[in-house]
């Protein structure tokens, strides 16, 4: 690892509100796990224990990450770890020393991508945690495990390349509230187009996918066609992000 | 002086396009619930809230996240922004106490969480009209009195997002730390609505929009006032003692 992209890695887990956030994410699977199942809460909520309980459980949690939430976590941590520097004239510092302005971004976008991906294996690892505490060894039944670890894995996708939207975002404004407010709009257009009936407009979206992972194929198998078409529509949106983001950091004032 | 003050910040206020981006969004909401109720059956949950109980619907998905993440935003650029930029400094150069600065600010967030609220229960008592006409009155009465209990934990919440602006150093902590305080609150108020009731005035913020089909009862409604005023207080009492340990 180069030691620009250990140091930002150190600053960003840094942050207490990650481990708090982490935290919080815990105790609320702890007491789905746990509280669901009484009757009166089943009843309450409006949820099937049968269907949501057991090996089910971590694909019933994984909703409450992948989508508003995570995003906006990751907006607000990125506008701290981007827009914030830029604000302090922290981001300039590497180019005194004789780093590179690309080097600089992809020592952020490497950082952030990864924690993207580690927050949503970590939630993966609380759900199960939780799961196992609650109905034991009957959580790991191998088909809906597999199936889980897939529809994981390609929410660890889709949040990276949410992720490099967002950095390509606060490159771009170079505002804290700005960012913020475009990802509240992506946020609202992505609920829109995904309850909308247009075709096309669904299939181009790259929101859509994990609408359709976490929604349409919930707790059933992902078909193949749909996960590759996913996965190269979410590449494309990534690279387009990741270019963007190293376009604008070569032509930023600061 | 204080005249002086709440004019420059409502000022400052009347400049943030935010403000009118954040009624587009809310009237784009408003309607695509519209549209949903209009569309849905009874039995399938939207198409329950169809006609007098639109507007108890609209207020609930303002309390629930939106509304509550835009006033903290709204803190966080108004107190944490421009303390980070400087900004506070140049009123006090003018003879204004913090005291005074912050009352004024104060003062602004809840001029605008007024009126964001009241904004969506018109925009949603308009819409209403005219997707179901005179139906939108038929439950008049019960939205009536959930807004006006709705302002006592609304309030309370200002003061509650001043004291916390007061305490972090960026808008992005700031609204990462009230972000994770919803989510946890809306999960206490799921599982132990009960034994929060007595303590935690956010609860109020859903029992008193009806969430879940609560009925407003009258020991919800006492103890509702009576834990968003003692935390009002606590809180205000919190602010003053902050803005004297302050250094800008």
């Amino acid at each position: 690892m180069r030691p620009l992209t250990r140091l930002y890695a150190f600053k960003m887990y840094r942050q207490k509100l990650i481990y708090i956030f982490f935290a919080c994410f815990f105790t609320a699977s702890f007491f789905y796990a746990f509280l669901i199942s009484t009757p009166q809460m089943e009843e309450m909520l409006n949820i099937d224990i049968g269907m949501v309980g057991r090996e089910n459980f971590p694909e019933f949690m994984m909703r409450f990450y992948v989508g508003t939430v995570g995003i906006l976590f990751q907006v607000f941590l990125l506008t701290l770890f981007i827009c914030e520097e830029d604000r302090n004239k922290m981001l300039c510092q590497p180019l005194l020393h004789g780093e590179s302005r690309s080097r600089m971004m992809q020592a952020k976008i490497c950082v952030a991508v990864s924690m993207a991906v580690l927050f949503v294996l970590l939630t993966a690892l609380i759900n199960y945690t939780t799961a196992f505490m609650r109905w034991g060894d009957a959580v790991f039944e191998p088909a809906a495990l597999r199936r889980t670890a897939a529809k994981y894995l390609l929410s660890g996708v889709y949040m990276s390349v949410v992720t490099l939207g967002i950095t390509a975002l606060c490159v771009c404004t170079r505002s804290t509230w700005k960012t913020i407010c475009f990802a509240v709009i992506y946020l609202l257009l992505d609920s829109l187009i995904c309850d909308s009936s247009i075709p096309f407009l669904q299939k181009i979206w790259v929101g859509y996918y994990t609408n359709l992972y976490l929604f349409t194929y919930e707790y059933q198998q992902i078909p193949l066609r749909a996960a590759g078409w996913g996965i190269s529509v979410m590449a494309l949106y990534g690279l387009l992000f990741y270019r963007t983001s190293l376009c604008r950091t070569q032509n930023m004032a600061f | 002086m204080i005249i002086r003050l709440f004019d420059l910040q409502f000022a400052r206020l009347k400049r943030q396009k935010i403000l009118y981006l954040f009624f587009a969004v809310m009237t784009a909401l408003i309607l695509s619930n519209a549209l949903s109720c209009a569309g849905g059956s009874e039995d399938a949950g939207m198409g329950y809230y169809a006609g007098g109980k639109f507007p108890t619907m609209c207020m609930q998905s303002y309390i629930d996240i939106v509304g509550t993440l835009f006033l903290g935003f709204v803190s966080a650029v108004l107190i944490c922004g421009e303390r980070a930029n400087g900004m506070f400094k140049q009123p006090l150069l003018n003879g204004v106490s913090k005291k005074q600065l912050l009352l004024a600010k104060t003062g602004s967030i809840f001029a605008v969480s007024l009126l964001c609220f009241m904004f969506v229960v018109l925009c949603s008592i308009g819409t209403g009209f005219f997707f179901w006409g005179d139906q939108i009155f038929d439950h008049a009465q019960t939205y009536c009195l959930q807004m006006g209990l709705l302002l006592f934990p609304l309030t309370t919440l200002v003061l509650f997002f001043v004291f916390l602006s007061l305490y972090m150093s960026s808008i992005s902590g700031m609204l990462c730390a009230s972000l994770i305080i919803l989510l946890v609150n809306n999960l206490f108020s799921q599982f132990f609505g009960a034994y929060i009731s007595y303590f935690d005035f956010m609860y109020y913020l859903y029992a008193f929009s009806g969430y879940n089909g609560a009925e407003l009862a009258g020991r919800i409604i006492l103890s509702g006032i009576l834990v968003s005023v003692i935390t009002g207080i606590i809180l205000a009492y919190g602010i003053r003692i902050r803005i004297n340990r302050m250094i800008l």
